[in-house]
């Protein structure tokens, strides 16, 4: 074999003995290890204004209406109570206001949207929708609870 | 199909065998130098019983695609010499990573998980999703390939899960084969280019000879730019607004247009193959980067039209060293031990408001879902064969192999513009598993013209109880050139770590999986005269708990918020579950052969109908999906005299065949692909007047403009979109490439 075919063999042979270890490198360089970030309530300390606009009277553009017939449905009062101990009503956004009261669900072993204690609820978010949205941070359209 | 068309197909099938027969035996000539071209023609695989035998004796249906085949046909990837060149397999392309289907089965998105790959022996099927790379993304070098054994039916009896359809084995060439230096350039024009070089030498060291072999291949391709119709997605719940489908972009409702940014690949790679006396070490390493424009069901439920900021990346290094000992003229162990450490990352980015809520923060203009995903293995395999009587008539193959396997995986939402995380890691997977395994086969030649071939093996995995997988084959050559073969197989697919152990807000854990089962049965005559072979086949196999994603009904959802698995607001929720059964029969038909001084002429048709029905409890069965029904192959060659090139046309077809979401995504009509011809015309040879340099040019033509898969927002029908948008095919493809091979 020719020097020039040596060298070229060579040249191809250290090439690939550079590829393959930076690949292997590359690949235990990446990371799978999981982010874990801090619970969004950790230092949450909401400012009431969505509940106290919730807790107004409907002619004053509030939802205490919807607030009264959660509360004496003896299935709805429990979680809006956990609810509202959690403020969750105050949480900053949509997300976080649903993921809030998820444990206030489960515990209340609620395993539908269509739950009758759902529903009485969503009629006091569909009423923060209409009546709070500022407030609230729910927006003109919100999640679309009619649609679900 | 229906069954009647079937029985219709496997007619004209068996009538053109029938004419074939006819044809050959006026054109093959019963003289010596013909039968001495048979013999050379004979093929020889070493696959399907891990032993050198002839194709027409190997205990299953196999073909194998030579160097040459590749290069006179202009194949540029293997899922092209399947197309172009197999029998009984055929690909689907969603633009991503490629599906494989054999003899009527073919599951969408599989990846060819249930196909095994391996490249000299060693499995390359990855270690979280069960897949492997067909298309470029196989990293080897097309002129480093000797030849690619494509075997078929269940091959779990010596080489344990994913050997469902059966198995392909890449083979690499020899240094004597690929001595001296060779660099090949080639592009498909305006689309994509390819560089390569290697070479191969023989050496004596210590006393011992040895040989190399090396390639080193870069690929890169750009486009083409797609066509995507306009659709409208609606109005986006959280904002209110139309969806946004690009970052940056109106927040109109409106996806497709011209793709021009997002669809591209590139596949840097090297393989070298080293053998030292009784030593042989093989090592790949391969990154490949791809992107799509497309937006589907399956790989990617959203992300922006036509973003070069989505893409993945696998990256593959594997090591495989081996060493045969003879320890006595009948005993022969083999061992190898061998590592792999793969890797995947996945950046879905997306500017919906809806989509980003989910990740966590609906106020970020564009979130991303970024999944690495890693999984390394290491195991050792030894494997004794006994000659008996040391004329390789009664010979027994034993072996062990065990494998330790670590694989993590996580999907982290974050802000793409500052890569701040939304929310903590989603679908986080840390599993560590070993293999088990032993196997053990007898070959009996009892006469010259009866052989059998019986094995059994036991896989035994940490997630699932332990699998026998026990393969009978017999075979007897009763008149001059005619074999006739019957094969009882079984195999089966361990779900990869990914169905097993991924959990995420829409997906709950999949629980007790059991592995995939398939059992088949087939019979086939083979006929050679001279140059010409015959081939025909009948197969039937029973498939069943079939892993899939499936969507939870309402009492399921009910169930699992029950049980905190779900959040009450998890709609669509779904679980992967063992539910569905395959009913599987056809056949097969191939006729190959050469004619004139050298075999100038060559020729070959491969062809396969079949009938593949899914079944679930409480549902009505359907054909499969994606799955063409009727599909094959046909080529044509002619080498010129003297430095004249070579002449090929190449064939490809398959028939209709329903989209991949024809039948869950509500459609009024059941969606179809229309039947697909593609043609490849190649013109190759040696380039006058200058030694060593060579040429390929080929140009593809395809009838149809549109594959299988649905694409866009649109997946599920709706009164103002009855029917679905299937995913763009590049028609027209014009390929050059030019070849140096400097050989001492």
């Amino acid at each position: 074999m020719s020097r020039a075919r040596k060298r070229a063999l060579a040249v191809a042979a250290l090439a690939f003995a550079c590829f393959a270890p930076l690949t292997l490198v590359a690949s235990a360089c990446l990371d799978v290890t999981p982010v874990v970030l801090p619970p969004k309530d950790a230092a949450f300390a909401g400012d009431g204004s969505c509940t106290a606009c919730l807790e107004l009277p409907a002619a004053q553009h509030g939802c205490d209406d919807q607030l009264s017939a959660c509360r004496q449905d003896p299935g709805c009062a429990p979680v809006l109570t956990c609810i509202q101990t959690l403020d969750c009503f105050d949480r900053p956004s949509i997300d976080e206001k649903l993921t809030c009261g998820a444990p206030c669900i489960q515990e209340a072993g609620i395993t539908a949207v269509d739950d009758p204690r759902v529903v009485a609820l969503l009629n006091v978010v569909k009423c923060g929708q209409r009546q709070c949205g500022v407030a609230c941070n729910l927006g003109d359209g919100g999640l679309g609870f009619d649609a679900l | 199909m229906t069954p009647r068309a079937l029985s219709r197909c496997v007619a004209l099938a068996a009538g053109l065998v029938g004419l074939a027969g006819l044809a050959t035996t006026t054109v093959a000539r019963a003289d010596d130098a013909s039968d001495l071209a048979g013999l050379l023609n004979e093929t020889v695989v070493t696959t399907a019983s891990k032993s050198a035998e002839t194709g027409a004796t190997a205990p299953a249906t196999s073909t194998t695609i030579t160097a040459e085949d590749l290069r006179r046909y202009g194949v540029h990837s293997l899922d092209e010499a399947i197309d172009f060149l197999s029998l009984g397999v055929v690909t689907q392309n969603p633009l991503k990573a490629v599906d494989v289907g054999a003899r009527g089965v073919l599951l969408p998105s599989d990846h060819g998980d249930h196909l095994l790959l391996l490249v000299n022996g060693h499995a390359v099927n990855d270690g979280l999703f069960g897949g492997a790379d067909y298309g470029r993304g196989l990293g080897i070098p097309l002129e480093m390939i000797d030849h690619i054994e494509v075997v078929l039916g269940p091959g779990s009896v010596l080489y344990g899960s994913n050997a469902m359809l059966g198995v392909i084995n890449v083979i690499t060439k020899r240094a004597k084969d690929w001595k001296g230096v060779h660099l090949a350039l080639e592009s498909e024009l305006a689309k994509s280019y390819r560089v390569a070089g290697g070479g191969g030498a023989q050496f004596t060291l210590f006393g011992k000879a040895g040989e190399a072999t090396l390639g080193l291949e870069y690929f890169t391709q750009s486009g083409p730019p797609l066509l995507y119709n306009l659709e409208y997605g609606g109005i986006d719940p959280v904002s209110s607004r139309g969806v946004r489908y690009s970052r940056g972009g109106p927040e109109n409702g409106y996806w497709g247009g011209v793709a021009r940014n997002g669809y591209y690949a590139r596949v840097p790679s090297g393989f070298l193959r080293l053998e030292w006396g009784d030593f042989e070490l093989n090592v790949h390493a391969k990154a490949y980067t791809r992107a799509a424009p497309y937006r589907a069901r399956y790989d990617s439920d959203f992300f922006d039209f036509d973003d070069p900021d989505s893409y993945e990346v696998d990256r593959h290094v594997w090591a495989d060293l081996r060493h045969r000992a003879r320890l006595s003229p009948i005993v022969e162990l083999t061992s190898r031990v061998y590592a792999d450490t793969w890797d995947f990352q996945s950046r879905r980015n997306s500017s919906e408001a809806s989509a980003c809520l989910s990740a966590g923060d609906a106020s970020v203009a564009t979130c991303q879902f970024y999944t690495p995903g890693i999984s390394r293995w290491a195991g050792a395999e030894v494997r004794a064969s006994f000659d008996w009587l040391e004329n390789e008539r009664f010979v027994t193959l034993i072996g062990v192999d065990g494998r330790l396997r670590t694989a993590g995986l996580k999907i982290d939402p974050r802000d793409f513009a500052t890569g701040r995380p939304l929310s903590s890691s989603l679908g986080v997977i840390d599993r560590q598993d070993s293999v088990a395994s032993a196997y053990a086969q007898q070959t009996w030649s009892p006469t010259a013209w009866f052989g059998l071939n019986a094995g059994a093996r036991v896989d035994k995995q940490t997630r699932y109880d332990g699998v026998f997988s026990p393969r009978l084959a017999a075979n007897a050559r009763p008149w001059n050139g005619g074999t006739l073969r019957a094969v009882y197989a079984e195999a089966f697919r361990a779900p990869s770590i990914v169905e097993s152990d991924l959990q995420n807000p829409i997906q709950i854990h999949a629980g007790d999986l059991r592995p995939e089962r398939v059992r088949s049965v087939e019979g086939s005559i083979e006929q050679r005269f001279g140059t010409q072979r015959i081939f025909f086949g009948a197969f039937r196999s029973w498939w069943s708990d079939l892993v899939e994603l499936h969507v939870l009904n309402e009492q399921e959802r009910r169930d699992a918020v029950a049980a905190g698995q779900l959040s009450i607001f998890s709609f669509g929720a779904a679980q992967f579950k063992n539910v569905a059964a395959i009913d599987n029969y056809g056949m097969n038909a191939g006729y190959e052969g050469s004619l004139g001084d050298g075999q100038a002429f060559r020729y070959g048709v491969n062809a396969t109908a079949a009938i593949a029905r899914r079944s679930e409890a409480g549902l009505a069965t359907e054909p499969l999906a994606v799955a063409p029904s009727i599909f094959g192959n046909a080529r044509v060659a002619y080498d010129l005299p003297g430095a004249l090139p070579t002449l090929a046309l190449a064939a490809h077809y398959v028939n209709k065949r329903p989209a991949d979401r024809a039948y869950d995504g509500g459609w009024p009509v059941v969606p179809y692909a229309r039947p697909q011809l593609t043609g490849r015309f190649t013109v190759s040879g040696p380039f006058p007047f200058i030694k060593g340099l060579s040429y390929r040019g080929s140009v593809d033509a395809s009838v149809e403009d549109r594959g299988a898969y649905v694409v866009g927002p649109i997946q599920t029908a709706d009164p103002k979109n009855p029917s679905p948008q299937l995913v763009p095919v590049d028609t027209l493809r014009a390929t050059i490439g030019l070849q140096y091979d400097l050989i001492p």
